[in-house]
């Protein structure tokens, strides 16, 4: 992990890995630019810092064996649909479904530290992540990459396959679900 | 469709948490390790897939004494293949491989014994789904169970290229009921990536250089960060993981995948497996002596087990 204060660069869409020659090269370029995107992404989608090595080494084994049949063009939408399935195969292992109501919300409450502590961006990315636990999967996928990820509606829509108003409602409503959280740790703090 | 303004750009709590994200990024060394695993180091360094590919082949020039250890190397990778490829779980995957290492089908029946009373319906819902995803062929019978949440990729299911098949039957059917999962209604299913990746690069594969080297200390870093009830689909797992490392003739790692093993199974249904791999991983590494003292142990504790015969032969002067 990295402390940089900086915001790293993002990898746009456009960068995305060009036809190549051979199977090696095309993917040792998907590896070179969409390997921080897809471990961010395993992060964000709940896959434990501990864990997102292996995570993301699964997502490009997967890659792999798949390339023939990756289109050009749509190297990051094949990523993050695996990277979605890994992290969901992950989390399966690790917490229950149950966990995702209020009570662990309460929970958060409970140990959230007040504003000045958030300053320790570290902790805050602990209630960060948190928080995220709190949304269904395919809620916290939408908010990702428009939020964190920073891509457009209309490329979130082509990276998830989803109709566009899909991608509205459900950006809508993990705004609303983390707004909601965020409100009542405010009201705590 | 009106796109909001991004959260992290206002003002509040909820921006300065959003904002903790850009933090998180992989180290270099994270990208070093995975790249390393997935065998992209010999292209990076200009190196032709050839030696990584030579890598994970099952060499005849195994460095272990003997001759049963290169069977194990080379009847291991297809039948990981096979099993995959059939959808069958991990477990099965693993005992067709420890049958076929120990070449006596009786290992089967063994393990089918000790369990007699498990349910043999469930098949580990995670790793099956897993597999339906990953396994190269997707035409495998599994069926997903809940995975709604999962996109499935439109993508066309790649065919997959001939895949030489073991002469060796392979005791498919009598495996799956060893399998203990019903057992334990709380149990959790930890399938840790890496810990099952491995079996699924039988070099046989589509995947150019998909050499997965399970040392990147994953294993471990699963034990720690996933504290669940382990169960036998747990064992298999690291179990497996360690045998594909020894297989590909990465000694420590299985030996530290065996000593993983040993912490969180003291008292493991695969114990006698474990113990069994990790004199082969001896011998590999050229601790006799250790692998002596060890056989000697195993011996005296199972001396008519079906594994027997394996540690005699692996320790024979």
């Amino acid at each position: 992990m990295q402390e940089a204060t900086q915001p790293q660069p993002r990898v746009e869409p456009h960068e995305i890995v060009q036809e190549s020659s051979t199977p090696e090269v095309r993917l040792r370029q998907l590896f070179d630019t969409q390997f921080d995107f897809v471990w961010r992404s395993l992060r964000r989608l709940g896959v434990p810092e501990l864990l997102a090595d292996d995570a993301t080494q699964e997502v490009f084994l997967v890659a792999s064996r798949r390339l023939a049949d990756i289109e050009i063009g749509r190297e990051r939408s094949f990523l993050f649909a695996t990277a979605l399935r890994i992290a969901s195969t992950t989390r399966r292992g690790i917490a229950r479904r149950g966990d995702h109501d209020d009570q662990a919300v309460d929970l958060l409450v409970d140990q959230t530290p007040g504003p000045d502590e958030l300053a320790d961006r570290q902790r805050a990315r602990a209630v960060l992540d948190r928080i995220l636990e709190t949304m269904d999967l395919e809620l916290r996928a939408v908010f990702v990459l428009y939020e964190l990820e920073e891509m457009t509606m209309a490329e979130i829509a082509v990276t998830l396959e989803l109709p566009p108003g899909t991608v509205a409602s459900r950006l809508r409503r993990a705004r609303e679900a983390f707004q909601a959280t965020v409100s009542r740790l405010r009201g705590a703090a | 469709m009106s796109s909001p303004r991004r959260l992290k750009d206002e003002d509040g709590i909820g921006a300065t948490l959003l904002r903790s994200a850009a933090d998180d990024g992989p180290g270099a060394s994270s990208r070093r390790a995975v790249a390393a695993a997935l065998g992209l180091a010999a292209i990076a360094h200009g190196t032709t897939t050839a030696a990584a590919a030579a890598s994970t082949a099952p060499a005849a020039t195994a460095p272990v004494a003997g001759t049963t250890a290169t069977v194990t190397a080379a009847t291991t990778a297809p039948a990981a293949v096979i099993a995959s490829k059939a959808g069958i779980s991990i477990a099965a995957k693993l005992i067709v491989g420890l049958t076929l290492a120990t070449g006596v089908g009786v290992g089967v029946a063994v393990q089918a014994n000790r369990e007699p009373a498990r349910s043999a319906a469930v098949v580990l819902p995670a790793e099956a789904v897993h597999r339906a995803d990953t396994a190269p062929p997707a035409r495998v019978a599994v069926t997903a169970p809940t995975v709604a949440a999962d996109p499935v990729p439109t993508v066309p299911v790649p065919t997959v290229p001939t895949v030489p098949v073991p002469t060796v039957p392979l005791p498919m059917e009598p495996v799956v009921p060893a399998v203990r999962v019903g057992s334990e209604p709380h149990a959790q299913r930890t399938t840790a990536p890496t810990t099952t990746a491995p079996t699924t690069t039988a070099p046989t594969t589509t995947a150019p250089t998909t050499t997965v080297e399970p040392s990147t200390g994953a294993g471990a870093r699963v034990e720690e960060a996933v504290p669940t009830t382990p169960s036998l689909a747990d064992e298999v797992a690291v179990l497996d993981a360690a045998l594909v490392a020894l297989r590909d003739h990465h000694t420590a790692s299985a030996l530290r995948l065996l000593d993983q093993y040993d912490r969180r199974f003291p008292a493991g249904t695969l114990a006698s497996e474990a113990a069994v791999a990790r004199i082969e991983a001896l011998v590999a590494a050229g601790n006799r002596d250790r692998a002596r003292a060890l056989a000697t142990k195993f011996l005296a504790a199972h001396g008519t087990s079906p594994l027997a015969q394996r540690v005699r032969t692996l320790t024979e002067p």
